[in-house]
């Protein structure tokens, strides 16, 4: 069985109609008529679901499963990809992939959150939550970009760093607070993309940079709304009012200052429309690397001790 | 409390009603020996018999880190609760609890001190309020540190304790990880001596940010030092960690920490770690100068 959404669940029954209806249509059947009216009636319906989400269904929506992770936008929008590979301390870590490429024919360093899209993979990569050596490996891709004059793009989507005993052992913190450290040491400039979940330090070591950007339907957040509750109410029951309490959205977020732009996505989500959101996102970063790539490596610096400095 | 409570203003106040039987007595919350609470104080909260570092107020840890009397640093003050947050308490009564608590205005507090003529901006974090959650308040008065030491060039000495970020601050609390990281950065850019003395507990958004970047980083004994706490990681790998998992032996042993220091001995070792680096920034000078000649 494929993964629904629950308030989505009015409009499921007439997508597989409609899905049916494409597979067994000729272009000059009858049926024509009644799949666009099909197609209009679920855009219909659509537009009001997507109208009124609450910030638990935003938070519903980040993770679903056909939600395109970072690692898909790295394949498609970046070409010609290198790939970057372990941290020269311990080992790889497949959540989070690294490399060199072209995005729109400008040499770029990137990274991105791969949580993996079947159930071996996610194993394999914990689910997108990073270990240490994650967090190496973002460092020296810094360095290697900074000193290559290769400007960055992260997409974002993790639910937080791995929190496992490993990743303790081999230590986490050091690693993230190193590694938001090297985003104080660029001479070039980070573009930050959340694409999915942005979770707490997991996320904030990769977008510490000089434009951090949100998919509209993305979410931002110190904790995970599930764990919040868990700590606050003492019940992850709680969890929509903690999604509420915790400010997660990409419009309040905007207005808070954290983030520089929200992207636009298609009504219906990302899950549902890859393609015009890898475009959305495409024509998005196009912009943001351009203006960000006018700057001197001195008022970058100075950007970032702007933004940080006023929290 | 005792002597080293009496310094500053205000004063803490003591958990047991005075002149009450009770009250000479203290329990060691670990092995429960039952200590006259004058040799409990004197011994600065840790108990003779096993050792014990019971966690102490803010405060209290300033006035035993200093040979004279410390100079508080005003820090800035932000309005309370930006998000309008309520759990099953409101955040605004939850400041005002603990401000009443712990006397002071949130869960950080600076000074500056001396120790051997050896001038330093001290740091300290109280656990007592809301668990030492860093929050925009917390993550300023640090940056202020910072910029404080800088200004004066002296070093900063930051004494962690806390359970991370603070929740009720969401995203605000979070956007404090980078801009502490920033004043590590600043200090580090500044030729700043940064010493970090780990208390228990020091978790989450704290040690993953400026609690780890120590030029050099001393933990008491037995503290818990990690990303993530040990029930959360029991819990989700469904496992049991070995006994001493994240604490400061543990820290020591993995590489993280650069020595364990009882705390009758911090100040001393403190001491040494800052006439260490004085002498060496003035024979910098020293040798700056001659390479001019």
């Amino acid at each position: 069985m494929t993964y629904q959404l629950g308030f989505e669940e009015v409009v499921l029954p007439l997508e597989a109609q409609l899905n049916n209806l494409k597979k067994n249509i000729s272009l000059d059947s009858p049926l024509v008529d009644e799949l666009t009216s099909l197609d209009k009636q679920i855009i219909r319906i659509l537009n009001k679901i997507y109208a009124n989400l609450e910030p638990w269904q935003y938070l519903l929506i980040a993770r679903h499963p056909d939600r395109p992770t970072g690692v898909d936008y790295i394949r498609k929008l970046i070409t010609d990809f290198v790939p970057i590979c372990g941290d020269r301390t311990f080992g790889d870590d497949s959540a989070l992939v690294c490399g060199l490429g072209k995005f729109d024919g400008i040499p770029v360093a990137v990274a991105g959150h791969n949580k993996g899209f079947d159930i071996d993979e996610r194993i394999k990569n914990n689910f997108g939550m990073a270990h240490p050596e994650g967090y190496r490996k973002i460092t020296r891709l810094f360095d290697l970009a900074s000193r290559f004059n290769l400007p960055l793009i992260t997409f974002i989507d993790t639910k937080g760093a791995a929190a496992n005993k490993g990743s303790e052992e081999r230590g986490q913190f050091y690693a993230l607070a190193d590694c938001i450290r090297a985003n104080f040491l660029l001479k070039v400039p980070l573009l930050s993309v959340i694409v999915g979940e942005g979770g707490s330090g997991g996320a904030i070591a990769l977008a510490s940079g000089h434009s951090l950007m949100m998919l509209k339907y993305s979410i931002f957040a110190v904790a995970s709304p599930d764990a919040c509750a868990a700590i606050l109410w003492k019940d992850r029951a709680f969890s929509a009012n903690a999604a509420s309490a915790l400010k997660i959205t990409s419009t309040d977020l905007l207005k808070m200052g954290v983030i520089d732009k929200e992207i636009e996505e298609p009504v219906g989500g990302a899950h549902r429309f890859p393609d015009q959101t890898f475009e959305n996102a495409r024509k998005e970063i196009k912009k943001e690397l351009k203006r960000l790539m006018a700057l001197s490596s001195d008022q970058l610096r100075m950007l970032q001790q702007e933004k940080f400095g006023k929290f | 409390m005792g002597w080293f409570l009496n310094l500053v203003k205000p004063k803490i106040q003591s958990n047991t009603e005075s002149n009450s039987p009770a009250n000479l007595w203290h329990a060691c919350p670990s092995c429960s020996e039952m200590i006259f609470a004058k040799e409990w104080e004197l011994a600065l909260c840790v108990c003779p018999k096993c050792n014990f570092h019971e966690r102490i107020s803010a405060i209290a840890r300033i006035n035993m880190l200093s040979d004279v009397k410390p100079k508080m640093i005003s820090l800035p003050v932000f309005k309370d609760d930006p998000l309008g947050f309520k759990d099953t308490q409101n955040y605004k009564d939850r400041l005002k609890d603990a401000r009443k608590k712990t006397q002071i205005h949130d869960a950080a507090i600076a000074a500056e001190i001396s120790l051997d003529g050896n001038k330093a901006i001290l740091f300290v974090m109280d656990f007592n309020f809301i668990g030492g959650s860093m929050g925009q308040y917390v993550g300023s008065a640090f940056l202020q540190s910072a910029n404080l030491a800088i200004a004066k060039n002296i070093p900063l000495i930051a004494v962690t304790a806390s359970g991370g970020a603070r929740m009720q601050e969401g995203i605000i609390s979070l956007m404090q990880m980078p801009k502490t990281v920033l004043a590590c950065q600043f200090l580090r850019e500044n030729d700043v001596p940064y010493i970090v003395v780990l208390s228990d507990p020091t978790t989450g958004g704290v040690i993953a940010s400026f609690a780890s970047l120590g030029d050099i980083t001393l933990s008491e004994p037995n503290a818990l030092i990690g990303f993530t706490g040990p029930r959360v990681i029991e819990e989700t790998m469904q496992i049991k960690l070995e006994e001493g998992f994240q604490r400061s032996e543990f820290q020591l042993s993995h590489g993280f920490v650069d020595a364990i220091v009882h705390r009758s001995e911090m100040k001393k070792e403190l001491t040494k770690i800052l006439d260490i680096f004085a002498r060496a920034r003035e024979n910098k000078k020293e040798r700056r100068k001659n390479e001019r000649n």
